[in-house]
């Protein structure tokens, strides 16, 4: 069977059949990729759509964050820790370079302590700390922790990302795995007083991930399956003609129209 | 076993072939007609839902059509670009309704004469 495999007319239709292979996986790959860049537009339009909800029934302090949580909207309700607040930086708003202030709520029920993205500024001086009021509701948008940076040391209380596990040492307690950008305060400590006039809300990022819009995977899954088949065409070719080798009582077609017709592909 | 059983066996294999490829030659077909008015729909009447639906639907269905012809194909022993010129027949709106009893009156024939199963 392997001989037969290996006579040149085989070995040339296989190297057609591997050309036919690899034109059908990555046109399978480019309906991957449809399908991703759908599901991701379908999760971007979907999210101002979902309902607001409590963040207590989306997220638990130190628990994993939620297969479907970017990009969903929370509310939560707190106090300020004031004193834990840090900046990171250098993020960019509307093409200004500066900084993010991320400020701890300890979230009323739980006592653990949620990241809130309250604005940006582009002067640190600007980022003036929330006053010790009574509770505050906030409604924002989630986000996954990011990934640690490194690079320069900073000044004192700046990180260069929003690192969930940096900041869990530095303002002890129980963390919530997960952060917020903030659309809004009741009552709006941040933007709402003349003192922090300088701090603009971040718009919250369009949502990572997102499903797979299934009609393009399936496309992409039945490109891969003619991939597989135009192989199972060349295998079943050379076993039938080692076969007929095999067994000369069934009449072999000429060879050289098989060559022929190999040429004629 | 004799040659006779063997040659009855694979005429016998070759006829249920044939049955098989027929019935998927018209579901193949009729698939077809299918996306081309959801195809309409979505384009001229802008209505993307039928498409949605009936695109894949169809995908598997001509995958079975092409796995029934080369299921044929291989038996009576065709060639190589026969078959794959029978493939993309499924491809053309109403060539696979033409296709179909020509390729079967064809296959027919040559079990009767006993072309195929001498």
């Amino acid at each position: 069977m392997l001989r037969t495999a290996l006579r040149p007319r085989w070995l040339g239709l296989l190297a057609l059949v591997v050309v036919v292979m690899v034109t059908f996986t990555m046109l399978g790959l480019w309906q991957l990729n449809v399908a991703r860049d759908k599901g991701r537009a379908e999760a971007v339009r979907a999210a101002p759509q979902r309902p607001v909800a409590a963040l207590t029934t989306v997220v638990q302090p130190q628990a994993q964050f939620p297969a479907d949580g970017s990009g969903r909207r929370v509310t939560a309700t707190g106090r300020y820790d004031a004193a834990g607040q840090v900046l990171v930086t250098p993020r960019l708003l509307d093409g200004r370079r500066g900084y993010w202030v991320v400020t701890p709520l300890v979230v009323e029920g739980t006592g653990a302590r949620l990241a809130v993205v309250r604005g940006f500024v582009t002067d640190p001086a600007a980022a003036t700390r929330p006053p010790a009021t009574g509770p505050v509701m906030v409604t924002g948008s989630l986000a996954p922790a990011e990934s640690p940076t490194e690079g320069a040391a900073l000044p004192a209380g700046q990180l260069g990302s929003v690192d969930l596990a940096d900041l869990v040492n530095r303002w002890g307690g129980q963390i919530y795995n997960a952060f917020v950008f903030a659309t809004a305060e009741r009552p709006d400590v941040t933007t709402g007083t003349t003192a922090s006039a300088g701090i603009v809300r971040v718009p919250p990022p369009p949502p990572v991930g997102g499903g797979l819009a299934l009609r393009n995977a399936g496309y992409a899954v039945q490109w891969w399956v003619f991939a597989l088949f135009a192989l199972y065409m060349w295998w079943r070719m050379v076993r039938d003609e080692h076969e007929r080798e095999q067994s000369p009582a069934r009449p072999a077609p000429a060879p050289q129209k098989v060559r022929k017709e190999v040429t004629d592909v | 076993m004799s040659e006779q059983a063997i040659d009855s066996a694979r005429a016998e294999s070759i006829r249920k072939a044939l049955g098989y490829y027929k019935v998927m030659s018209i579901v193949a077909g009729v698939a077809l007609f299918i996306l081309c008015v959801v195809v309409f729909i979505h384009y001229v009447l802008h209505n993307p839902k039928p498409s949605e639906t009936w695109s894949p639907i169809h995908g598997i269905l001509y995958f079975v059509y092409v796995l029934s012809t080369a299921n044929l194909g291989f038996k009576v022993g065709w060639s190589l670009p026969r078959m794959i010129r029978i493939m993309l027949v499924g491809f053309v709106p109403v060539l696979p309704f033409i296709v179909e009893p020509k390729v079967a009156r064809e296959v027919e024939g040559q079990l009767a004469a006993g072309s195929l199963s001498a």
